[in-house]
């Protein structure tokens, strides 16, 4: 006699888990690298490049979105430090200076180096001193890393206001040369936007492929217990050092990028508002994910508009913000939209699931 | 010889201000392990209400003075309700975070109040000098010491005779065990914060007559207090003092011969320099438990 | 395989271990036991690096840098703690991942440059990090957040992320605490399985467990080795019985 065979049922989601145990069926990876991030960084830079320009009716609103590009190269390289590598590094702001001061005298009128050279030479001297920074603080732990970059920061601007040859009379210099690629100037704020998108669309790339690496959860490791994770064999100490150096290789980018384009830069160009407030921009766009800066740069440099009429408040704003966010959203927006989404997909599955119940019977 | 004289005065004037602020900041983090990022801006804050009181309010200066230090005091408890008492849950992370808030807030509060350009502190001492040795040393310098220690020893002693100051010691030593043996830590977080905006308030009284009354005043001075404790050893509050003392000098005596344009960055790259070389500072902070 | 010669470990004023000295052959399970404070677990920190200590180890022949974590990992030793050490923020994959072998391509360089190779070593190690997580049975849980792990699930973790660096030997500090007698045997059997090959050192204080595993047996009291050898010869050893008991043996009267 023979027995009637049953189709097995598809399986659900979750109960997929126990083919991969049999091993050489499938290899099992980290979720990280299931995840689509490239898609989305190109979803991300379509999106703005078509949106922006439809927004940025006048003058000022297309400087503050190119404004938000440069904050959002700096506040990934923030993120690298502060995040990843979970450094307390208070001289993201010291190393947009310094690449704004370093890109303006490679590029000066009597030097008349290309505007690459001069971002390519800010972003050399601000890995340098990181790394120089890096060293000599290697093994403070958090609030003595903090307590050593804000006095770099503070070193740095008392260097640049008495230093006249490099960084201008009084620490400022004016009459930076515009963004000049292939013979093609960037004079117009609008022009900049494209090269400034250019710029944020490589750095995000570069994010991506850190995230999509054995770098990441090496990185998180050494951020999270420092000696187990060396007693696993990670290199913790290099990991960090490495990561403060790129971090704040993105500030002098950005500084660079924002010299050329505002056509000056000073000490007070990057000051104590914007110190605190990358850590806000991260902090409120969430900072477990590196899109948080960038969501956090577009609040960060939105506000004012949207309050516009109440401009003067904005700081009291930011900062009843910021403390809001902390209580009712510790991952911070971005963490909101995951949560969104993980609440989406729960629905789609759980409704499949039912349409697979109905249709076996 | 009155060089010296002059610049040792003011050397020792910026370190008692120094010891100040630095004392009000480790004290907070003594007793709640709180990193207070806003404490820069409680010295701004403590200038501004102080101007307030007099300029605006026309209240003879010292008057003024005591009526700022009540009012940086109750701006202390109000950071410590909304800023530190709902966190407490909540990894330190969210804590830190806020007091950057907070610093935000009283930043952007002072810009829509007293507006971004820079004033300057009257003070009943106005613009006198004293001779000392033939140097003409400014009479606020000798108010600033004379205040500053006086503060320091008055914290010292409450710190080792009264009930309060013993269980902040047993709360900063040891958390867990403190409470345990019913150390009323909540109530001690309320003073601390209190406390601490208040020294951070009395410092920046002091020197703003000196210096001119901006938006980042108390943000730099904050920073060399920090300095200021790491050099002193953080775990000691004595040592801060010692670290003030010495940075202040090493600034003002280093500076005004040698390094005369670049004589705010001494202390600085002392500092680093130290770090350097015992990078936990002269004090461990944690220990691993494994 | 590993000589600890004159190891020592001071704390402030205070000696944790006093010149211990103790040799672990090829493939051998030694116990280590001792009261409370009598320094197992400084030990064992101190031959993995997590402490700075004075004296002598080597491994295989090769002489081992104390008080160097990663230097104690390249060398072949593996540590398992009392209290597990994850890393919540990852997944039970990434957690065993970390100790991989194959530490090439990690870095940056890895990342943004040499990807291809970087993917192939990748490849690679996924597989050999799902066979140590098979071998201990976490198997179905390599994707799942470590955090959601149980307490006992995390100590499976670490041993899977200690097994997945190809140790030469294994340290494991109280691996049965907390367990009950059935999950004990399965833990021992656990234990058996994976020791082709590898050296255990292992603190414990249940005396079955003990004595189903280990070869040899030292006892250590107040940071000094008071008695060495099979476990019946310790357990019947009498200073081992006064240094537990804390009374002369005429408790048996």
């Amino acid at each position: 006699m023979s027995e009637t065979t049953v189709e097995a049922p598809v399986p659900a989601a979750d109960e997929r888990d126990s083919r991969w145990t049999r091993l050489g069926r499938r290899t099992v990876r980290p979720p990280i690298y299931a995840e689509h991030q490239y898609l989305v960084v190109i979803g991300f830079v379509v999106l703005v490049a078509l949106v922006a320009p439809h927004i940025a009716t006048s003058r000022s609103k297309q400087f503050l979105i190119d404004l938000w590009l440069v904050y959002a190269i700096a506040g990934i390289g923030f993120y690298w430090v502060f995040a990843l590598a979970g450094r307390f590094a208070f001289c993201q702001t010291f190393m947009m200076t310094l690449g704004g001061f370093m890109s303006a005298w490679v590029t000066r009128s009597g030097h008349g180096k290309p505007f690459l050279l001069g971002v390519a030479s800010a972003i050399a001297i601000t890995s340098l001193l990181a790394f120089v920074v890096g060293i000599i603080a290697r093994r403070s732990q958090e609030l003595y890393f903090a307590i050593a970059t804000l006095a770099v920061t503070s070193i740095g601007a008392d260097v640049f206001n008495h230093w006249d040859a490099f960084s201008g009379r009084n620490g400022t210099v004016t009459n930076v040369a515009s963004p000049k690629l292939f013979g093609h100037a960037f004079l117009k704020d609008k022009q900049v936007f494209w090269l400034f998108l250019g710029a944020l669309t490589i750095v995000l790339l570069l994010a991506v492929l850190i995230e999509r690496s054995p770098f990441r959860r090496d990185a998180i490791a050494s951020r999270d217990n420092l000696l187990v994770a060396r007693l696993t064999g990670v290199a913790a100490g290099r990991h960090q050092l490495v990561l403060f150096i790129l971090g704040s290789a993105l500030g002098g980018l950005s500084g660079s990028m924002y010299a050329h384009w505002a056509g000056n830069v000073s000490t007070g160009t990057f000051g104590i508002d914007l110190a605190i407030g990358i850590f806000l921009m991260l902090f409120l766009g969430g900072v477990g994910s590196m899109w948080g800066p960038v969501l956090g740069a577009a609040f960060y440099v939105a506000i004012p508009q949207v309050l516009s009429n109440i401009q003067k408040y904005s700081s009291i704003v930011y900062g009843a913000l910021l403390l809001v966010v902390v209580m009712a959203l510790p991952r911070g927006l971005v963490g909101l939209a995951q949560d969104g989404s993980r609440v989406v997909k729960d629905q789609v599955r759980k409704a499949r699931r039912k349409d697979i119940v109905d249709v076996a019977g | 010889m009155e060089k010296f004289v002059a610049l040792l005065a003011s050397g020792i004037a910026l370190g008692a201000v120094l010891a100040v602020a630095a004392f009000g900041f480790l004290l907070l983090y003594k007793a709640t392990g709180v990193i207070n990022f806003a404490h820069g801006d409680l010295i701004t804050l403590g200038g501004y209400v102080a101007l307030w009181a007099i300029v605006d309010i026309g209240l003879p200066s010292v008057l003024g003075y005591l009526l700022a230090l009540v009012i940086m005091f109750g701006v202390g408890v109000l950071i410590e309700r909304i800023a530190y008492a709902p966190l407490r849950r909540r990894p330190p992370m969210s804590v830190v975070i806020a007091t950057l808030a907070a610093a935000i807030v009283i930043r952007g509060l002072i810009a829509v109040w007293q507006g971004s350009t820079p004033k300057s502190l009257p003070t009943p001492v106005g613009n006198r000098t004293v001779h000392i040795f033939g140097a003409p040393v400014s009479q606020q310098r000798i108010v600033i010491i004379v205040i500053s220690a006086i503060a320091v020893v008055a914290l010292l002693l409450a710190f080792q005779r009264t009930a309060f100051g013993r269980q902040l010691r047993a709360l900063a030593a040891d958390p867990e065990t403190a409470k345990l043996q019913g150390v009323r830590t909540r109530l001690i977080a309320v003073v601390a914060f209190g406390l601490s905006a208040l020294l951070a308030g009395l410092a920046g009284i002091l020197v703003s007559p000196l210096a001119s009354l901006d938006l980042d005043f108390g943000f730099s001075l904050m920073i060399s207090a920090f300095a200021a404790a790491v050099l002193g050893g953080f775990g000691s509050l004595g040592g801060v003092v010692l670290g003030a003392v010495v940075i202040g000098l090493v600034q003002q005596l280093l500076g005004g011969y040698v390094f005369t344009t670049y004589q705010t960055t001494l202390p600085f790259v002392l500092m680093l320099a130290v770090l350097a070389v015992r990078p936990q500072g002269l004090i461990v902070l944690k220990r691993s438990r494994l | 395989m590993l000589q600890a010669e004159q190891i020592s470990v001071s704390f402030g004023g205070v000696r944790a271990v006093s010149e211990v000295s103790l040799t672990l052959d090829t493939g051998e399970l030694l116990g280590l036991v001792g009261p409370n404070g009598s320094g197992k677990t400084t030990f064992l920190n101190a031959i993995c690096g997590v402490v700075e200590a004075q004296g002598q180890l080597t491994v295989d022949g090769a002489r081992v840098p104390l008080g160097r974590p990663r230097a104690a990992w390249r060398a072949g030793i593996a540590r398992v703690f009392q209290a597990p050490q994850t890393f919540e923020a990852l997944t039970c994959l990434e957690n065993v991942l970390l100790s991989s072998a194959d530490a090439k391509m990690r870095g940056v360089g890895g990342a943004w440059i040499a990807r291809p190779v970087m993917w192939t070593r990748e490849r690679r190690r996924w597989a050999r990090a799902m066979e140590a997580l098979d071998v201990v049975g976490l198997a179905p849980l390599a994707t799942s957040p470590a955090a959601m792990l149980s307490y006992g699930q995390r100590r499976l973790l670490e041993l899977a992320r200690a097994l997945a660096g190809d140790p030469k030997v294994l340290l494991l500090d109280e691996p049965s605490a907390g367990l009950n007698d059935p999950e004990t045997a399965a833990l021992a059997d656990l234990l058996r399985r994976v020791r082709e090959g590898l050296s255990l050192l292992l603190i414990d204080h249940k005396v079955d467990f003990l004595d189903m595993l280990c070869d040899r047996i030292v006892v250590l009291e107040l940071g000094v080795v008071i008695a060495e050898g099979t476990p019946q010869d310790v357990w019947r050893d009498k200073r081992v019985m006064s240094a537990y008991l804390g009374v002369p043996d005429d408790a048996a009267h």
